[in-house]
């Protein structure tokens, strides 16, 4: 509870959502620039056909999703998404979190809300950070840990970009 | 086990003497339409439109995959016993004596054309990263093509999310040397306008090789995934044809309504002799939501029917609730958009290996 009200607190940033685009290599990251793709509200639907009526009920406004790999097979891909502020991408979080019932907090990370849940084959985690709601899916690696580090690398690049 | 009542049987058998007696075409004079499907129609004369079959076999996955790159979801699974799985399950489908015979079955030529001059066209659904395996694609493949197919004459795509940059990794590498992998639907020509049986005034785009009719028979092969409560909450042998059929109609008004109307098109479920002829869902992994996302679950299953509503029904009620703990709204309408009701249709025959 703690960590939700803190980020409450918090000024919603005014940035657009372009800004969280990553667009220079992160690490052994590479970013497959073929996924990259900026998106509205109704783009939604032409990326995930399906599964888009929860983020536009909960005030989708618009996002960016990309996809990265490195040479050892690992993937990363990301969707962020503004939901124009805070409250919203909260609520999307914890509509989210209702999926994932074995979801845990993910720590070593501050000022950043974020679940993570194992799946077959990968890590899934969410979070907020200010107006931005997060999905990171991370895979190929043997070791939750590992992924959970890179999940949190990556949230604090965006971090980062925010200040 | 499959619980056959005296009547039940007794029905069937009464239907059998009598489709043994008509032509191919007489069978899809009814009195009654419902969009555009005439109601009582038999996908397959010898095959109940409600018989659908489920092979359950461990031994087809070795182990859960690293991630779920094209490769890697492949990598883990045993092609063989998915052979063996799938000859198993045409034999209950169709109740022949060998999986030749069942195959053979399953199949049907249009009258006037050879097996040699066929064209098939293989849906699959490449939206996210839980997709048909190649091992499945490939035994419908080498099925079709002992009948006398060539497998050039079998185009494997997706009109939405684009079939190439998963299936062509295995262009003549698990698939079967000289099977297209379209770009969209570039190789079934791709989109033209079609009306379609529910709103008179519009026209919808729709993958060309169906309206011209030059794709003679059509499978589906879709995955376990969930989807919105509007569509019914699944993404199975149904939904997959978002994608043969222009997708963005389901999202903006047409829900279900949409969704009901092209898969009861003779796009889909062709005229004289039945183009859809087979519909799979891939079930070796589930996953609850979707269609985005990567599987929860590992199922051990390949589900297999003739007729897409039966399939998906079943496949809602008997594994995706009990197993994976999911409701469904909606997926009465699978049923009653095609004239049927819940009463009509059968439990799931298990086919365990």
């Amino acid at each position: 509870m703690i960590p939700i009200l803190l980020f409450a607190l918090q000024v919603d940033a005014k940035v657009k959502v372009k800004k969280l685009l990553i667009t220079t290599q992160q690490q052994s990251w590479i970013e497959q620039k073929e996924i990259t793709k900026k998106f509205t509200a109704k783009g939604l639907f032409e990326i995930i056909n399906g599964g888009a009526v929860e983020y536009l009920n909960q005030g989708l406004v618009e996002g960016i999703h990309q996809q990265f790999s490195n040479n050892d097979g690992k993937t990363i891909e990301v969707f962020v998404e503004d939901f124009g502020n805070s409250e919203k991408s909260t609520n999307m979080l914890s509509s989210k979190k209702e999926s994932f019932p074995d979801a845990g907090q993910l720590t070593g990370v501050s000022d950043v809300n974020a679940f993570s849940s194992k799946a077959i084959g990968a890590l899934i985690v969410v979070g907020t950070l200010q107006n931005f709601y997060i999905e990171l899916t991370i895979s190929g690696f043997t070791d939750q840990s590992e992924m959970e580090k890179v999940a949190i690398s990556f949230l604090d690049y965006y971090k980062l970009q925010l200040k | 086990m499959e619980k056959v009542s005296r009547r039940r049987f007794m029905q069937s058998s009464a239907i059998l003497t009598f489709l043994a007696s008509v032509q191919p075409q007489h069978l899809f004079a009814s009195t009654k339409k419902t969009g555009g499907w005439d109601v009582g129609r038999q996908v397959n004369p010898q095959i109940d439109n409600m018989r659908v079959v489920c092979g359950v076999n461990p031994a087809m996955i070795s182990k859960n995959p690293l991630s779920w790159q094209p490769e890697d979801q492949n990598a883990v699974v045993n092609t063989a016993e998915v052979d063996r799985t799938l000859d198993s399950m045409a034999v209950s489908l169709a109740q022949k004596s060998s999986p030749t015979e069942s195959w053979a079955t399953v199949f049907q030529k249009p009258n006037g054309k050879q097996w040699g001059e066929l064209k098939v066209a293989i849906k699959v659904n490449c939206n996210s990263k839980n997709n048909a395996r190649i091992g499945i694609i490939s035994k419908v493949c080498r099925e079709l093509n002992a009948l006398g197919v060539p497998f050039k004459n079998m185009i494997i795509y997706d009109g939405r999310s684009n079939a190439w940059p998963t299936y062509s990794p295995f262009l003549n590498k698990g698939l079967p040397d000289g099977v297209i992998v379209s770009e969209g639907n570039k190789a079934l020509g791709g989109m033209v306008k079609v009306a379609l049986p529910w709103e008179n005034s519009k026209k919808f785009n729709c993958t060309k090789g169906m309206v011209d009719g030059t794709v003679d028979i059509l499978i589906n092969i879709a995955n376990n995934k969930g989807c919105d409560e509007a569509f019914g909450q699944t993404t199975l042998t149904l939904k997959n044809h978002a994608g043969t059929f222009e997708p963005m109609p389901l999202h903006f008004g047409g829900g279900i309504d949409y969704l009901m109307a092209f898969n009861r098109s003779k796009e889909i479920m062709g005229t004289t002799t039945p183009r859809q002829q087979l519909c799979i869902v891939d079930s070796l992994w589930g996953m609850r939501k979707g269609p985005f996302g990567v599987p929860e679950e590992r199922m051990d299953r390949i589900v297999m029917g003739t007729f897409s509503p039966a399939v998906d029904y079943l496949t809602a009620k008997k594994i995706r609730e009990p197993m994976l703990g999911v409701s469904h709204a909606n997926v009465d309408k699978f049923l009653t958009g095609f004239g049927y009701s819940s009463n009509d249709i059968h439990e799931l025959v298990m086919a365990t290996l």
